[in-house]
């Protein structure tokens, strides 16, 4: 089967857009510690933090160029434990896709849609991402360049038309009630929410063996961490650094403020409108995730036979009352166990693979090679 | 997103579009909300006057939501207010507690935290719909005018949203503000003698210590407080010199704030610079020498040093609130000493020393170059 083809600025793109829905639906770094007026040099910290995080990720992803996740795991740890990680992986997709699912629903739930029913919301988020999803990366990085550029337009308009009611003492005093052992553990909190190393390596088989991997990572990283930075800084210039931990969507709440001109009202809805297309984006890059990785383990022909599998999965769990409840997101997304479930994923993993590939690195070259140099 | 035209779909037809509200707390220790909805299809020409393109529906709950909700019993129709441009909060409520006023606004969806928030004085609150709002079509209307104008022309209100409330209520350093309204005798109506014709008076504020209201500011005050708290877009300062009266718009002022913590002691040192327009000049004064431009800047710095020197010593006596946000500063300047006071930051600020200077500079003197008056005519 001819694999699809994606574009570097493609894939920076999803990466960017599927971090961004963090961000913008809520802000957990202003609770994460320090949780004062230096919040916003903790997302200096995290860029590193998330750099750092990705290495062992980044680098087998440069070893294994042409590889999916599937061979590589499997290639470096065998086919059965390769499986076991595999279907870890699998799993943890689609904890992100329920996750995802559910946050994208209380919010509109709590904030533009009241009285519409969840099923009706749920089943309107789960068509746009199978059909994402099934018609594969090419479809999904078209949407991505298409999507993205709109957020990304959204958070400068944002940041330019709240200047004028920006109070700039609130980020006073700067590093004088932090220790650094704070910046550092919300740097971890808020760093270990990003998952976007785990789509660059199920995504990089697609691209061009030319493209860099590397760059098209770090650019991705870096702009997510501007545009986390222009959506952090005005929201507590605006709202006071109390409201705005207080706020269960504080970005959201600061858009409601915007007014210029006495013509530029209510323009929320701009919001909004960047803001559910890109969670569309996300939740479908891990439905695509999930079902690419599961027809690697399973060695189905497509990813396809999983995707409506995966939705429908979604969906119900997404239903039941014990989960459709904002105490019980509250609580996957606090930093208690967010970050613990992120991190094995993202870092402990990878890096197994990694040791595992240096100790075998001899024995596997050859191996790799030939993959590599199979159509 | 295309939900919003099936369970969320909102008929204009049958929706009461509220466009200001009163919140009481009645003896009972019921709450009475009181909204101003405006009458769809009514035009004041047609119906021959302002309060005719309203009506009034009030209710009472044991508690706020509840009163809100009540509204539609009578009513018939959907509260909306996204169109409410103001919150009046009474004497007897603001007194009481407004944390679980805000703690709605801020948990409801539907409502939002634009509308600006005023204490209205007095003991009859739904009367402010019988003043006479001058051109005015409604109370909201009336208001949303009034809160775009008057800063530009005096500064004897504040204009505060309810965000900007909640904003300051979280904030350890400065304590809330909000407007505030009272009902005046209107003299230039030709209301009978019975029945007396009224006008609001949106002059002063309403200070607030943590949770309610403690006091008000009058209309000079509130100037000196939004000098303080750099918010003044523009006074008008007169001076009395020689029978004469001296008349000078000012511009922003800039104020800048030292906390010197000494052992203990606080001092705060507050300076204000400002910028001066002279926009009469009732005596002889030549505007074109140095010397006499000089001589009058130092009346305005010695008056204006007096007056803000004696709203704060009010604040502090009075009050015992920093409304002024000088907790912010001492925060900014001693963030380790600021942990262990913080919680007892107001009684500091009331036994607080504050030093005030002011510099003025007077940046134009109008469109004549001499004294406007002849001096043999005089």
């Amino acid at each position: 089967m001819k694999k699809p083809q994606i574009t570097s600025v493609q894939l920076m793109f999803m990466a960017i857009g599927s971090a961004l829905v963090l961000p913008y639906t809520f802000l957990p770094i202003l609770n994460s510690p320090p949780a004062n007026q230096d919040v916003w040099i903790v997302i200096i910290a995290t860029i590193a933090f998330i750099s750092l995080l990705g290495i062992p990720a980044l680098f087998l992803i440069n070893k294994f160029r042409g590889l999916t996740i599937a061979e590589t795991t499997q290639t470096i740890l065998g086919k059965f434990v390769g499986k076991i990680f595999l279907i870890a992986y699998a799993l943890f997709f689609i904890f992100f896709i329920i996750d995802s699912m559910l946050l994208t629903s209380i919010f509109i739930n709590t904030f533009i849609l009241p009285l519409s029913p969840s099923w009706v919301i749920l089943l309107f988020m789960a068509v746009p991402v199978s059909y994402a999803a099934y018609k594969g990366a090419g479809t999904i990085g078209r949407l991505a360049v298409f999507i993205v550029p709109f957020t990304i337009f959204t958070i400068i308009l944002f940041l330019l038309l709240g200047l004028g009611k920006m109070d700039f003492s609130v980020i006073k005093p700067v590093l004088a009630d932090s220790k650094l052992l704070d910046i550092g553990k919300g740097a971890f909190f808020t760093g270990a929410r990003y998952t976007e190393i785990l789509l660059i390596f199920v995504f990089a088989v697609f691209l061009p063996k030319k493209s860099s991997v590397t760059k098209t990572y770090v650019s991705a990283v870096l702009i997510f961490g501007l545009c986390f930075m222009s959506i952090l800084l005005p929201t507590i210039m605006v709202l006071g650094l109390d409201l705005a931990q207080h706020a269960w969507n504080a970005y959201f709440l600061y858009t409601t403020q915007i007014e210029a001109y006495d013509f530029i009202q209510n323009v929320q809805s701009l919001n909004a409108l960047a803001w559910f297309p890109n969670a569309i984006l996300k939740i479908a890059l891990y439905n695509y995730m999930a079902s690419h990785v599961l027809s690697g383990v399973t060695k189905a022909k497509s990813h396809k036979y999983f995707v409506i599998p995966i939705s429908l999965i979604g969906f119900t769990i997404c239903l039941l009352p014990i989960v459709n409840k904002s105490s019980t997101n509250q609580f996957i997304r606090s930093d208690s166990f967010f970050p613990f479930v992120v991190v094995p994923f993202v870092f402990v993993l990878p890096l197994i693979m990694l040791i595992v590939y240096l100790i075998r690195r001899k024995n596997l070259k050859p191996i790799i090679d030939q993959k590599q140099k199979s159509p | 997103m295309s939900l919003s035209g099936c369970w969320d779909r909102r008929e204009p037809k049958n929706l009461a579009v509220v466009l200001s509200t009163i919140y009481d707390l009645k003896n009972t220790g019921n709450y009475e909300t009181t909204l101003e909805v405006l009458k769809p299809g009514e035009s004041s020409e047609k119906s021959g006057g302002a309060q005719n393109k309203t009506v009034l529906v009030s209710s009472e709950g044991i508690s706020i939501p509840e009163s809100v909700k009540m509204e539609s019993v009578s009513m018939g129709k959907s509260i909306f207010g996204g169109h409410n441009y103001v919150r009046f909060l009474t004497e007897r409520f603001a007194k009481d507690n407004v944390a679980p006023l805000m703690s709605y606004i801020l948990r409801d969806y539907s409502l939002s935290m634009t509308p600006k928030l005023f204490v209205i004085k007095g003991e009859n609150p739904s009367e402010l719909y019988s003043a006479n709002l001058g051109i005015s079509d409604t109370l909201g209307e009336f208001f949303e005018s009034i809160s775009k104008s008057q800063p530009k022309v005096v500064s004897r209100s504040v204009f505060i949203s309810t965000l900007e409330f909640i904003k300051d209520y979280y904030d350890d350093g400065k304590e809330a503000v909000v407007g505030l309204v009272e009902l005046v005798e209107d003299k230039s109506s030709k209301g009978s003698e019975e029945k007396k014709s009224y006008k609001l008076k949106v002059e002063g504020l309403a200070a607030f210590k943590n949770e309610k209201l403690v006091g008000y500011l009058n209309g000079d005050e509130t100037i000196n407080y939004n000098i303080l708290t750099n918010n003044n877009n523009t006074a008008v300062i007169s001076i009395q010199s020689n029978d004469n009266e001296d008349v000078a718009n000012m511009e922003k002022a800039k104020t800048s704030v030292k906390i010197y913590d000494k052992d203990g002691k606080i001092t705060i040192d507050v300076n204000v610079k400002a910028k001066l327009n002279i926009i009469q000049e009732a005596g002889f004064a030549d505007l074109t020498k140095l010397e006499v431009i000089k001589d009058i800047e130092n009346k305005y710095n010695k008056k204006l040093k007096e007056e803000l020197s004696a709203t704060v010593s009010k604040v502090q006596k009075e009050l015992k609130s920093d409304i002024f946000g000088f907790g912010r500063s001492f925060h900014i300047q001693y963030p380790k000493k600021w942990k262990e006071i913080k919680d007892k930051w107001n009684d500091i600020f009331a036994d607080a020393t504050v030093n005030i200077s002011v510099s003025t500079s007077i940046k134009r003197t109008g469109q004549i170059k001499q004294p406007f008056r002849i001096e043999e005519l005089a």
